[in-house]
């Protein structure tokens, strides 16, 4: 199933990744792992950032699990731990978009120093929400997938048109009925020319 | 709605415009609210020159006469119809039921004013009610690209049984009708009593007509006369055509076929749509009048060469169409069933962009297989079979001077007298003439079954030359072997000659015109022409130069320059032609090698029933 399970922010300093905001879905986890797994993608997250280059997209597998990674030159990192299933193209735009929207809201001045709790950007949960569905991500995919769909109408419209008149069943049966009762109309083939002689 | 008429050299587009012209100029005369009154005969007619978006545009109502008073609000009422006595009482009829304060009546003669009718009018006291009484000059009406009929059903009765030469009148002014639009024809060829009277008129009426001596050559090259008396039997015979069986069981009429709804299944569907709907609603299906199931609940269907399927099928043999049908539906089948899961966007957008096309397609094709269907069942009937044996040997000339067993059962058995004696005819015509044992044997066993008023009958078929005692020559069997009348090995699919309209044997009319295209012309036929009755004849209309009237000398230049160009040769037959003969001359004119194209005239476009009722009416 295509699942996001975090979002975080970070900023790579000189000696090791600032921690600048997170959020995390973990419904499919087991009510009592999810202390565990929640530490486990923030450790796995900070060490992804660290071993980055800046300007640089990394997707790296991890067990059961992606982490899409994009550290951009100014050394504001985004994120994202999701599922094999969630196409690579639409995680990148997702970090890429929350970046820009974090260097919008806060200012980069407070990027290295401050602590979480200082940071007033809120949006990431709901980021996660929405993008639980790539398809909202992804406007290409998402006109794939509506396109997909009218083609699906299309053809259903189109059956449906090409049945209107005539039964092509009954139409095709008549018309070999016709074919095969071809008889020639000229019947005394056969007689002799018995023409009449003159008197 | 007429695109159908201009695809040819000769473009009847502009005699259905001329003939529509004259109508509104007539109408236009007229201060005041009209209504048009017709005879069902008119109706068609009308249908065949004119639109109904001209009357509407107008605020014309046509009405159909009938004696009874109806409620007609306009001021004018136009009577539209053909000089006929029996026609006027109607029309003093209705113009008495209908008389009211302040309206006037009208009549427009088709094509020309009688006296006789006005007398009539006269005696009945009406007179006083008619404001105009006008013409309108059609002759002509066209039926198709390369057709045009006169629309007079009984011309070769009223020559031939009544000696009323009226129609052959008419065919002359309407032949210089013609000449006036389309240019002077040069060259003219003609056999037969009836043909000649006509060339002889037409000449007449030319010689006032100086717009045909002073202009070029006009677009028709040569014209051709043909009588229906030299050729009887064609017309007697069962056509194998499409459009010739189509017309024989169920009648054409001016390029519109009417059959019963019920056999066509849009009809059927919207039925049972609509019954369901009336279920759903909890109504009385007897509610919906549209939908009853009556009888006379008739789908028409226009078939003329403005329906694309039509115009291939038309002229083919039934056994080809068969074939033909076939194929288009396995084709549209194809189409329809193409796997639609594999087709990409463009691939369904060329597809969607195409879909009307086929549905129009389905529809026709459709309609055709129907029709074949109806057609097809007819021709299984024994009756029809056994009938078309007969004619067959007949044609062949097999024991032709004996009285036929089978038509002695037929007599026997009181089967239509209608077909009887087209088969009587037909033996004749190909014996060209009775012994007199035979005739006489024919007509005490039809006496005897069919009571004495059937001697009236075949009096009138004596006086039309269709039941005639021997004479020297034996016409029909030397032209069956000069003329190779009847072929041996006939092909009725993918066929070489003409013969295929009958199935082995090429309409006499036909071969007499196929040869005028040789280099000889009728030149190499002169003895046997001379075997069919009346004249053989030749003329040419020249073009006047200077003032005095100088005629060019012999054939004019500009006709030699032509020889690459096709002819385009108007063929008139006079007392009516079948659909089998307007498809054997189609058949001629798509052969490359004859370069030529046909204009087809008649009096009527005839079929063996009509002929024959026409000829055995008083």
């Amino acid at each position: 199933m295509v699942r996001v399970f975090s979002l975080s922010v970070f900023y790579k300093g000189a000696t090791e990744a600032r921690l600048l905001k997170t959020t995390s879905d973990l419904q499919s986890f087991p009510f009592f792992q999810r202390g565990t797994v929640n530490e486990f993608m923030t450790f796995a997250s900070r060490t992804i950032v660290e071993r980055t280059q800046p300007a640089l997209r990394q997707s790296v597998k991890q067990d059961a699990y992606m982490c899409h990674v994009y550290v951009r030159a100014d050394n504001l990192a985004g994120v994202l731990i999701a599922d094999h299933e969630y196409p690579q193209r639409v995680a990148h735009t997702l970090i890429t978009k929350i970046l820009d929207d974090f260097t919008a809201k806060v200012a980069a001045g407070l990027w290295p120093n401050a602590s979480e709790s200082q940071i007033p950007f809120d949006a990431l949960p709901a980021f996660l929400q929405r993008y639980q569905d790539p398809k909202e991500a992804d406007p290409l995919l998402k006109m794939q997938s509506d396109l997909d769909e009218t083609k699906i109408i299309l053809k259903n419209t189109i059956e449906a048109v090409l049945k209107r008149g005539e039964n092509l069943e009954d139409m095709v049966n008549k018309s070999e009925q016709l074919s095969m009762q071809s008889k020639a109309f000229y019947k005394t083939a056969k007689k002799t020319n018995s023409c009449c002689s003159f008197a | 709605m007429f695109p159908h008429l201009k695809s040819q050299r000769v473009n009847l587009q502009l005699l259905q415009e001329s003939a529509c012209r004259e109508l509104v100029q007539q109408l236009d005369a007229i201060e005041g609210s009209k209504a048009i009154v017709l005879d069902e005969a008119m109706i068609g007619p009308l249908g065949l020159v004119t639109t109904p978006i001209l009357f509407t545009e107008r605020a014309i109502s046509l009405i159909a006469l009938t004696p009874e008073k109806q409620f007609i609000k306009d001021q004018n009422i136009v009577y539209i119809v053909r000089p006929q006595v029996a026609l006027m009482d109607q029309v003093v009829a209705h113009v008495k039921s209908n008389s009211q304060h302040g309206r006037q009546f009208h009549i427009l003669f088709v094509p020309r004013r009688s006296c006789l009718c006005i007398n009539q009018l006269e005696k009945k006291e009406v007179m006083g009610a008619f404001g105009r009484i006008e013409e309108l000059a059609w002759n002509f009406f066209p039926l198709d690209a390369d057709v045009v009929s006169m629309e007079m059903l009984n011309a070769y009765r009223d020559v031939s049984i009544d000696g009323d030469t009226t129609a052959l009148y008419q065919a002359a002014i309407g032949l210089v009708q013609l000449q006036r639009l389309y240019g002077r024809i040069p060259k003219i060829y003609g056999k037969g009593v009836q043909a000649q009277l006509v060339w002889d008129h037409a000449k007449q009426l030319a010689i006032d007509e100086k717009s045909l001596y002073n202009g070029d050559k006009g677009a028709i090259d040569q014209l051709i006369l043909l009588d229906r008396g030299i050729d009887l039997l064609t017309p007697l015979a069962t056509q194998l055509t499409y459009e010739g069986l189509i017309d024989e069981f169920y009648g054409i009429r001016q390029n519109q076929l009417k059959l019963p709804a019920e056999h066509f299944p849009s009809y059927r569907v919207a039925n049972s749509e609509a019954a369901a709907a009336a279920a759903a609603t909890g109504g009385n299906i007897c509610e919906l009048p549209e939908f009853t199931l009556a009888d006379n609940v008739r789908k028409t269907l226009m078939l003329h060469s403005g329906q694309e399927l039509y115009g291939e099928l038309r002229n083919k043999n039934f056994n080809e169409v068969r074939m033909l049908l076939a194929r288009k539906v396995k084709d549209i089948q194809e189409q329809m069933n193409a796997n639609r899961q594999e087709q990409s966007l463009p691939e369904l957008k060329i597809f969607v962009n195409r879909l009307p096309q086929l549905m129009e397609q389905k529809r026709v094709t459709s309609e055709h297989t129907v029709i074949a269907g109806l057609i097809d069942e007819k021709l299984s009937i024994y009756a029809f079979n056994d009938d078309l044996a007969a004619e067959q040997e007949f044609m062949i000339c097999a024991d032709i001077d004996r009285p036929s067993a089978y038509i002695g059962d037929l007599i026997a058995r009181h089967s239509e007298l209608r077909n009887v004696l087209r088969l009587i005819c037909l033996q004749c015509a190909a014996a060209s003439g009775f012994k007199e044992h035979v005739l006489n044997y024919y007509k005490r066993e039809l006496a005897h079954v069919y009571g004495l008023e059937v001697l009236l009958t075949i009096s009138n078929l004596e006086k039309a030359g269709l039941l005639h005692a021997q004479n020297e020559s034996r016409a029909y069997a030397v032209l069956r072997k000069t003329l190779h009348l009847t072929v041996d090995d006939s092909v009725e699919v993918n066929p070489k000659d003409i013969s295929y309209v009958h199935s082995f044997y090429a309409p006499l009319t036909a071969r007499l015109v196929e040869h005028s295209l040789k280099p000889l012309g009728w030149q190499s036929l002169k003895s046997q022409i001379n075997n069919l009755p009346g004249p053989t004849f030749e003329d040419f209309q020249v073009q006047l130069i200077g003032i005095g009237g100088r005629h060019a000398g012999g054939a004019t230049p500009s006709e030699s320059s032509l020889l690459h160009a096709r002819r385009v040769v108007l063929v008139m037959f006079v007392g009516g032609c079948t659909f089998a003969e307007i498809a054997a001359l189609r058949f001629l004119a798509a052969q490359e090698d004859n370069n030529v194209q046909f204009v087809i005239a008649t009096t009527k476009i005839i079929n063996k029933h009509s002929f024959l009722e026409s000829v055995m009416g008083s």
